[in-house]
């Protein structure tokens, strides 16, 4: 290698080739680009019940497949077991997963993940939180929810009528925000607001059961429920005891939107769970592109009463394609 | 810039500035072919894309035409076959329904036919009737009323006529027409609903967007979306699609900008229905093509770069290598070894291309040439000093002898003849002296001999005006000396120091070494030299136009600096009214080794 001058030229020519092998490496420009790595994002809820959050996995599922990752939902076999959620939550970070998706059964959720200083993306579906709280949060506005069924109810009954709130499920924030704006939304508005909720006893009680306890024991005018579980488990009871009943009611349900049409449903909030799920994996894999695409990020959502449940808007909403 | 880029490539190498014009075109050569290549090889990609998302089109179309024909056969056998001409008081059209529907029923969802206020005549599958839905209220009803002869197809919609208590509901979509029920002889018009089951269509155009870029979606000629891979997302507002405009285009594959996005569009509309089948590749999507393809041509620009490179070096070096060799000869040449007797012609490189060999044969011919020149220079140069000193010798000799006869006449003249006598024997022994065989070196000794003499001659001349002193180191008496030196300055002590005395002149001669080096001194005691007179003595201007020949001082230190060189020649110190000495500073050199050394050369 006299040519090049006493071996500079050599290691000139030796740094250049392994330049262009790390750059070849790099660009990954001999392999086949499909088979890059797939993240993997885990979806994990609550309940028993998975086709409850079939329309979000799908708008996970959506997300995913464009941006080449894989979906993992996971589910609780109980709605309120927060250490069986957190279980999960641990055995999918071990895993590797790249992102989680949370519909919280608990605040305690959140302030557990809090706790955990997690590296990888974290989004709360179905949960309210505010900016300042850190957290990224990806719901309908909960308390609108609950006012504008509220508003409902204030609008198309009497104002003697006697309203029942079922309280389950409060700690799930949503649930509570709903409540809270059901309430101020029917303040005043009403005869009389009672509030079937549990006491001490009746802590392990099957809710359809404690529900045709609280119908058989008061009798009221409307019903209102916040949760798809709270619903089914409230049309059954109403069934069980052939009791007829106002009922208004929040949930998603294929249940509820039958009943709606046939049955003791007066109304029903109906969320956007499509676009949560959606947003929620949107957020948990391109935050910056979620941010720039979709800065209002809360999902939208719709009161349906029988008469309107089949126009063109709604429809899509209640009646999801079923891929 | 320019300017500054000339003068850098002025000062580099030919190896350097060979290799990288020739680097700097290859890569501008290079970058050119891969901007062309890409340039094309994205056109093709893109091209290609169409072509492929056009054949897709047309089979999508295909499927489902034919899959609509199906839909209307079966509208056809049931309005014509089966319910026109048939008195549906007396007659049942229900088997007839329920056998096609059987036959039918992975593509279906239901058959209806009602009469125009809205009751069901007959349905299949068979079902109970959802309470309160006025038929006569639904859209694909209310169509198959506006053009009566014709088949309606309706969007995408839930269908809301019967009830599934296993909560289940069913997207279809429609196809309606108006049909002529006989009642008793009375015929009146109704409706006959055909529900496609609205996964069939699904199903089609999944399958054809199950990998592979860009998408496939359907819409009406109204643009309403009726199977879109992103149905969902749109419906919520999180997607938008340019489906309005496309439902305005006519069939055929252009470009659009939508949403930020550059895509290619292929158009084709489904006959009867009016329905557009419509393919959407984002350029975004293309781009891993694109970029694949743009990084391969990257990095085989890149490689290709680096042999031309190393192939520019090999190169250059072997084109400029000769040159360089060539160079360093003549650069040796130049440092002064033109002049060693060592330095060969052969010295200068001959090599490389014949252009080159050829230039060096011809400075080598040069040099020879020029060494021959030198050579010629020194000799005539030689030469030249010889015939110098020859010359100032010869102009010694007629000054010596015209002052010396002077003084002979003069004593004759003067009947002086003994001393008269006395002269002429020391002029004789001084010009044996002089002649000493030719040579112009001799010792010392012989030089003060001659000294001697020519003091006695003078001294007889000047009537004993002046003393002389001689004082020799008998150790340097037998050094080599040029001949004739230290008489001129006698002389010039005699005529400008002690002539015109009115007291004793006094001449010292003194000759001793020092520092290695011989020193000769002539003092006198006379009136001195003016400062002015003193700086200029040794130059050339100084030659005197006084007595004498004129050629005293400066012909010595001209003599002694043509054969010794260096810092030897004459000293010259005087004070006014105390007296002046000349002294003659030679190298210590045995004559013996002189005479060595001049065999020698």
């Amino acid at each position: 290698m006299k040519y090049l001058k006493g071996g500079r030229g050599l290691i000139a020519m030796v740094v250049l080739i392994v330049i262009f092998l790390v750059t070849a490496i790099s660009q990954n420009i001999w392999s086949n680009p499909k088979s890059t790595v797939r993240k993997k994002v885990s979806f994990i809820a609550y309940g028993d019940d998975s086709e409850r959050w079939e329309n979000m996995r799908e708008g996970a599922g959506l997300v995913c497949e464009e941006k080449e990752a894989d979906l993992v939902l996971m589910t609780t076999l109980l709605e309120d077991d927060v250490n069986e959620q957190k279980e999960i939550i641990e055995r999918e970070i071990e895993d590797g997963a790249d992102a989680l998706i949370i519909a919280p059964c608990s605040n305690e959720i959140k302030e557990y993940i809090d706790s955990k200083k997690l590296r990888i993306p974290v989004v709360f579906a179905e949960s309210d939180g505010s900016p300042e709280s850190g957290r990224r949060c990806i719901s309908v506005d909960d308390y609108e929810l609950g006012y504008s069924l509220g508003s409902e109810i204030a609008e198309h009954e009497s104002d003697i009528v006697t309203v029942a709130i079922i309280s389950e499920n409060a700690d799930i924030d949503s649930v509570a925000f709903r409540e809270k704006g059901l309430r101020d939304a029917i303040e005043g508005k009403i005869g009389k607001l009672i509030n079937w909720s549990r006491n001490e006893n009746e802590e392990t009680v099957n809710k359809r059961v404690f529900i045709q306890r609280a119908l058989v024991s008061e009798a009221t005018d409307v019903i209102v429920t916040f949760d798809n579980s709270t619903t089914d488990a409230l049309l059954d009871a109403l069934e069980n005891l052939n009791q007829k009943s106002k009922v208004y009611s929040i949930s998603t349900s294929n249940k509820a939107v039958y009943n709606l049409y046939n049955k003791e449903i007066i109304a029903l909030g109906y969320s956007d769970e499509f676009s949560i799920g959606y947003l929620s994996a949107m957020y948990a894999l391109s935050p910056s592109e979620a941010e720039k695409k979709y800065p209002d990020k809360e999902a939208e959502y719709r009161i349906v009463r029988k008469e309107n449940m089949y126009d063109e808007d709604n429809q899509t909403l209640l009646f999801p394609f079923v891929n | 810039m320019i300017r500054f880029i000339k003068e850098e490539y002025k000062k580099r190498s030919l190896q350097w500035t060979i290799s990288l014009s020739f680097t700097a075109i290859s890569v501008i050569s290079i970058a050119l072919m891969a901007i062309a290549f890409y340039t094309r090889s994205i056109n093709t990609i893109r091209t290609n894309t169409i072509k492929q998302n056009d054949q897709i089109v047309d089979q999508v179309s295909w499927n489902l035409n034919s899959y609509i024909r199906n839909m209307m056969s079966i509208s056809d056998t049931m309005c014509y076959s089966v319910i026109k001409n048939r008195d549906l008081t007396n007659e049942s059209i229900s088997k007839e329904m329920n056998l096609l529907y059987e036959a039918n029923k992975d593509n279906l969802t239901s058959i209806v036919c009602a009469t125009e206020d809205g009751a069901i005549i007959a349905a299949s599958p068979v079902s109970s009737r959802k309470s309160g839905v006025d038929l006569k209220k639904q859209e694909w009803f209310q169509n198959a009323f506006d053009e009566i002869e014709n088949i309606h197809f309706s969007a995408p919609h839930v269908q809301n006529i019967f009830d599934n208590s296993s909560y289940r509901y069913f997207w279809v979509v429609s196809l309606s027409r108006c049909v002529e029920l006989t009642n008793l002889g009375n015929v009146r018009n109704g409706v006959l609903l055909v529900d496609m089951n609205y996964s069939g269509i699904e199903q089609m155009f999944d399958k054809v967007n199950d990998g592979g870029v860009g998408f496939v979606y359907l819409c009406d000629a109204e643009g309403d979306i009726i199977y879109h891979p992103m149905q969902k997302a749109i419906y919520a507002g999180l997607v938008k699609e340019n489906n309005i405009d496309h439902a305005a285009h006519e069939d055929g594959a252009f470009s659009e900008k939508f949403d930020g996005q550059e895509r290619d569009v292929v158009i084709k509309t489904v006959g009867y229905t009016g329905w557009k089948i419509i393919s959407v590749t984002p350029l975004s999507e293309l781009a891993i093509d694109m970029g694949q393809t743009r990084n391969y041509l990257l990095m085989v620009a890149i490689f290709v770069l680096l042999l031309i490179i190393f192939g520019n070096n090999i190169i250059s070096y072997v084109v400029t290598d000769p040159i360089r060799r060539l160079e360093e000869s003549i650069t040796y040449l130049e440092e002064g070894a033109l002049n060693e007797a060592a330095m060969n012609e052969d010295d200068i490189y001959i090599g490389g291309s014949h252009e080159i060999r050829h230039l060096g044969r011809t400075i080598k011919s040069m040099i020879r040439q020029m060494k021959k020149l030198t050579d010629d220079m020194v000799r005539e140069q030689k030469a030249k000093r010889k015939s110098e000193l020859d010359a100032l010798q010869s102009q010694i000799n007629p000054h010596f002898l015209y002052n010396t006869l002077d003084s002979v006449v003069w004593m004759i003249e003067g009947e002086r003849y003994k001393d008269a006598i006395s002269m002429v024997t020391a002029l004789a022994q001084l010009f044996r002296i002089s002649l000493s065989k030719g040579n112009n070196i001799i010792t010392i000794h012989d030089e003060i001999i001659h000294a001697r003499n020519y003091l006695s001659i003078q001294k007889v001349r000047f009537k004993n005006k002046f003393s002389t002193s001689i004082d020799i180191d008998p150790a340097i008496e037998n050094c080599a000396t040029i001949k004739l030196i230290v008489q001129p300055l006698l002389e010039n002590a005699i005529y400008y120091g002690v002539e015109h005395m009115d007291g004793e002149g006094e001449i010292t001669l003194r000759g001793y070494e020092k520092d290695g080096d011989i020193y000769i001194s002539v003092s006198d005691n006379g009136m001195g030299i003016p400062k002015e007179t003193l700086d200029t003595l040794l130059t050339d201007k100084a030659r005197s136009r006084g007595k004498g020949s004129g050629i005293g001082l400066w012909n010595v230190n001209q003599r002694i600096q043509i054969y010794f060189k260096g810092d030897y020649g004459l000293i010259v110190e005087s004070e006014l009214d105390e007296g002046t000495t000349v002294t003659i500073h030679l190298p210590k050199v045995p004559i013996e080794e002189y005479r060595k050394e001049e065999s020698g050369r």
